[in-house]
C-alpha cells in the first residue's frame, strides 16, 4: 500500500512530455511565428488529414509560408528592435527614425532575403532615404551622416533607388519616398551594419564620461550576452561594510566616517579596482573602436581591440582591430557569438525558461551554423522540436525548482564542465545543467552535499566558497536563496524527483 | 452598465483568467507586445491608440533595461483589452476586416462568417432573447472556433474539459438577462474569450 501510494504521489511528475494535438501545434506555430492565430481554412485542411507524414508534410508547409509572411517579418523585427533597446518611444527623435531609417533597411533586408545573421555586424550596404528633412541630432540627417564618410555621393535622383516592395510593406505603402544607396568596401575598417548607422549611435550616446562604452557595453549585451551586470559583491548581514570597503578601500572606519573624496586623491578607483575593472577591461579597449563618433562618425577608422574571456573555451580572448569594421568581424567569427545568437533565438522561439542544457545548446550552435546562420532556417528547425510541439503540461514545484536553477549552474558550467584548462587540476568537472547528478542514489547525494558545502548552505551563505572571490560572476541573493531552497526540497531533477535520498 | 454586469458575473461563473502556472512548460502566455499586435490587428485603430498610450503599464520591454516589468498579461492588460474592446466593438462589427463585413481578411480574423453577423448592422438593438436557439448556438460556436480554436486545441489546453458544456453554458449565462441586445451579447462574449488563457497564450 505504501509504495502504491508513493506511486500515485510521484505519478504526475514521471508524466512525459507529450506531443501536442495538430491543431494546438498549428496555433503555436501561428501566433509565434505570425503572432496571430491560423486561419478557419488552415484549421479545416488539417482537421481532414489523419496519416503522420501528411500532417507533417503540412506543417513544414505552413513553417515556410508563415516565415515569408509580413507578418512574420514585422514580429521578427519588433524582436530585433527590442534586443537592440530600440522599441518605439515618445520622442521626436523615435519617430523620425521609427521604420525609416538606415537601420530598418538594413534589418528589414537582412529578414527578407534571409541573409546571415552576421549581417547584422557585417553589412556595409545601407540605403537612406533621401526626403529625410527631420534632423535626428545636430541638426543632422542620415544623408549628412553618411555623406561625409564617402565622396562617392550618389546623385538625385539618377543613384536613386525606388522604394522596394518591401519597404513599401513595412510601410503600409504610407511612404513614398526614394532610397539613396551607400555601398562600402566589405574591407573598410569604419563601417559595421547595425553599429555604425545613426539609429545605434545616437541610442547609445558618447559622453566625455562613458567614453564609449555604453556602446560597447550594447555590443557585449547583444552580441556575446555579456550583460555587464555590476560586478560589485552581492549584499550580506555586513553588506554596507563589505561594498563601502570595496568602493573605498584603505578606510577602516565605519561607514559613512571620514568619507571625503579629496582624501583619496586623483586615482579613479572605479577603474582601478578589481571588480570594476571585470567590465573596464572588455569595454574600453571596444569604446575605443568608437572614438571620434559622436553624432557624426569620425572619417577615419579607430583602432581598439575585442578582448573578453570567453564562456566557451575559457581563453582570454584579446585581438588588437584597426577599426569597428574588423571588431565586427571578429565577433563573428566567436564561438561565444554563436552561442549567445542561438540564446536569442532560443528565447524567442522556445522559451526563456524552457531547460537548454549545455549539449542541446552545443547541438543548436552547430545548427545554427550549418544552416549559415539564416534566420528563417534556424527558425524553422526550433519550431520543429519536439520541446515546441509538447503539450502543455501543469509542472509541479519541485519540476519548476529544477528547471530555475539550470540558467545558474550554467555559469558554474564555464569552470566546472571544461577540465581542460592548465590550472583546473583537482577541480571537479562535470556539468551541473544536466540532471540527475549520477546513476546511483550515493552518487547523487554526494554530489548534491558537494554543491550544498560550496554554497554554505545552513551557514546561511556565510561559508560560501563558490563562485570563488576571484570569478567575474557572482551570485545574487535571489540565486542563492533559490538554490538553498532546491537544495531543501532534495535537489529534485526535472522529472520532480529528489536527488537526495539519504 | 448591463453590459459590464454580464461580463463581469460571466467572470466568475466561468474563471476566464484562470491561475494556471505556464512558467516553465511549453506553453506560455503571449508577449504584452504580442497582445498588442492581435488587437491592433482585430480591433484596428482605437485600440492601438489606447495600447499605445501605456506601453510601459501594459509591460511592454522597457528600453532602458530590455525586459517588461509585467512578464505576463497583467490585470491592466485585461482592464485594457476590456476597454479597448467595450470602446471600439462597432469596428470589430463592421469596418474594415469585422466579422460582419462580407469577405472579411481571412488573416485578421480566423473563420468569419459575415452571414451570421449581418443581423449586427442592420438592427443593433436586436434583442438577444428573440433570436432562434439555432442562431444562438452557431453564434456562440462560431465566436468560441474563432478565437480559442477547435475543440480539440482547447482540449487540448486543459481548462475546459467539456467544449460543449462550456458553450451551452455560455448560453445560459447570457439568457438570464431577457432584454441584452444581440450587440451586447456579442461584446460580452469577445471581451470573455479574449480575457481567457487559450486566446492570451501559445
Amino acid at each position: 500500500m505504501k509504495s502504491l501510494l508513493l506511486f500515485l504521489l510521484l505519478l504526475p511528475s514521471l508524466v512525459m512530455a507529450v506531443a501536442a494535438d495538430p491543431q494546438t501545434y498549428l496555433t503555436k506555430l501561428s501566433k509565434s511565428i505570425k503572432g496571430i492565430p491560423p486561419t478557419l481554412a488552415e484549421r479545416q485542411a488539417l482537421e481532414k488529414l489523419s496519416s503522420a507524414s501528411d500532417i507533417d508534410t503540412y506543417m513544414k508547409g505552413r513553417i515556410s509560408e508563415y516565415l515569408q509572411s509580413p507578418s512574420f517579418e514585422l514580429k521578427f523585427k519588433d524582436k530585433i528592435d527590442e534586443l537592440f533597446r530600440f522599441t518605439a518611444e515618445k520622442s521626436t527623435e523615435s519617430q523620425y527614425f521609427a521604420g525609416h531609417s538606415s537601420y530598418d533597411y538594413l534589418v528589414q533586408d537582412l529578414i527578407h532575403n534571409n541573409q546571415s545573421w552576421d549581417q547584422l555586424l557585417l553589412n556595409k550596404k545601407y540605403k537612406v532615404n533621401s526626403n529625410d528633412s527631420v534632423r535626428y541630432r545636430y541638426s543632422l540627417t542620415e544623408l549628412d551622416f553618411y555623406h561625409m564618410l564617402t565622396n562617392q555621393v550618389p546623385a538625385i535622383p539618377d543613384a536613386a533607388t525606388t522604394l522596394s516592395e518591401q519597404i513599401h510593406r513595412y510601410d503600409h505603402g504610407s511612404v513614398s519616398d526614394t532610397l539613396l544607396n551607400f555601398n562600402f568596401d566589405d574591407s573598410d575598417l569604419r563601417m559595421a551594419g547595425v553599429l555604425t548607422t545613426p539609429r545605434f549611435l545616437t541610442r547609445y550616446v558618447d559622453t566625455a564620461l562613458n567614453k564609449n562604452r555604453r556602446r560597447a557595453s550594447a555590443v557585449f549585451r547583444v552580441f556575446l550576452c555579456d550583460s555587464m551586470v555590476p560586478a560589485i559583491p552581492a549584499k550580506t548581514e555586513d553588506s554596507e561594510k563589505t561594498d563601502f570597503n570595496v568602493l573605498f578601500p584603505g578606510n577602516n572606519q565605519s561607514h559613512g566616517a571620514g568619507m571625503d573624496p579629496g582624501a583619496m586623491g586623483n586615482a579613479d578607483l572605479h577603474g582601478a579596482q578589481a571588480d570594476c575593472r571585470a567590465c573596464h577591461y572588455k569595454l574600453d579597449p571596444m569604446g575605443q573602436t568608437f572614438a571620434l563618433s559622436a553624432g557624426a562618425m569620425s572619417p577615419f577608422p579607430s583602432p581598439g581591440a575585442l578582448t573578453f574571456k570567453s564562456m566557451i573555451s575559457l581563453k582570454d580572448i584579446n585581438m588588437p582591430v584597426a577599426g569597428v569594421g574588423e571588431l565586427a568581424k571578429n565577433i563573428t567569427q566567436q564561438d561565444d557569438y554563436v552561442h549567445c545568437q542561438v540564446k536569442h533565438f532560443w528565447d524567442w522561439y522556445v522559451g526563456t525558461d524552457a531547460p537548454m542544457n549545455q549539449k542541446m545548446e552545443n547541438d543548436l550552435a552547430q545548427k545554427f551554423n550549418e544552416v549559415g546562420r539564416r534566420p528563417k532556417d534556424f527558425i524553422s528547425y526550433l519550431v520543429s522540436l519536439d520541446i515546441f510541439k509538447e503539450r502543455p503540461q501543469i509542472l509541479s514545484e519541485a519540476q519548476i525548482l529544477a528547471r530555475r536553477v539550470v540558467p545558474i549552474f550554467k555559469n558554474c558550467n564555464s569552470c566546472h564542465q571544461l577540465p581542460t584548462k592548465d590550472d583546473m587540476n583537482g577541480m571537479d568537472t562535470w556539468d551541473l545543467t544536466e540532471m540527475p547528478y549520477g546513476n546511483t542514489p550515493e552518487d547523487k547525494t554526494k554530489a548534491i552535499r558537494k554543491i550544498s558545502k560550496a554554497l554554505g548552505v545552513g551557514a546561511g551563505n556565510l561559508k560560501q566558497k563558490m563562485p570563488p572571490p576571484d570569478s567575474t560572476y557572482k551570485l545574487s541573493d535571489d540565486d542563492y536563496l533559490l538554490l538553498k531552497r532546491w537544495i531543501e526540497k532534495g535537489a529534485p531533477d526535472f522529472t520532480g524527483m529528489p536527488q537526495v535520498t539519504q | 452598465m448591463r453590459t459590464i454586469a454580464i461580463f463581469l458575473s460571466m467572470i466568475f461563473v466561468f474563471n476566464s483568467m484562470a491561475d494556471a502556472e505556464f512558467e516553465q512548460t511549453s506553453r506560455r502566455y503571449a508577449s504584452n507586445q504580442d497582445i498588442y499586435q492581435y488587437l491592433s490587428r482585430y480591433l484596428p485603430n482605437y485600440c492601438t491608440q489606447i495600447l499605445d498610450e501605456d506601453r510601459s503599464v501594459l509591460g511592454f520591454d522597457s528600453v532602458a533595461t530590455g525586459s517588461s516589468i509585467s512578464p505576463t498579461p497583467s490585470a491592466m492588460t485585461i482592464l485594457k483589452i476590456t476597454t479597448c474592446i467595450r470602446g471600439s466593438y462597432a469596428q470589430f462589427v463592421s469596418a474594415p476586416y469585422g466579422i460582419a463585413s462580407v469577405g472579411s481578411g481571412d488573416e485578421l480574423f480566423g473563420g468569419s462568417r459575415p452571414e451570421l453577423y449581418q443581423i449586427l448592422l442592420t438592427d443593433q438593438k436586436a434583442l438577444w432573447s428573440k433570436q432562434s436557439p439555432q442562431f444562438k448556438q452557431s453564434l456562440i460556436a462560431n465566436m468560441v472556433m474563432d478565437i480559442l480554436g477547435p475543440d480539440a486545441e482547447i482540449k487540448d489546453f486543459g481548462l475546459i474539459p467539456n467544449v460543449d458544456d462550456f458553450r451551452t453554458s455560455l448560453m445560459a449565462e447570457i439568457d438570464k438577462n431577457p432584454n441584452i441586445s444581440l450587440y451586447e451579447a456579442l461584446e460580452s462574449l469577445t471581451i470573455n474569450l479574449m480575457t481567457r488563457d487559450e486566446f492570451l497564450s501559445y
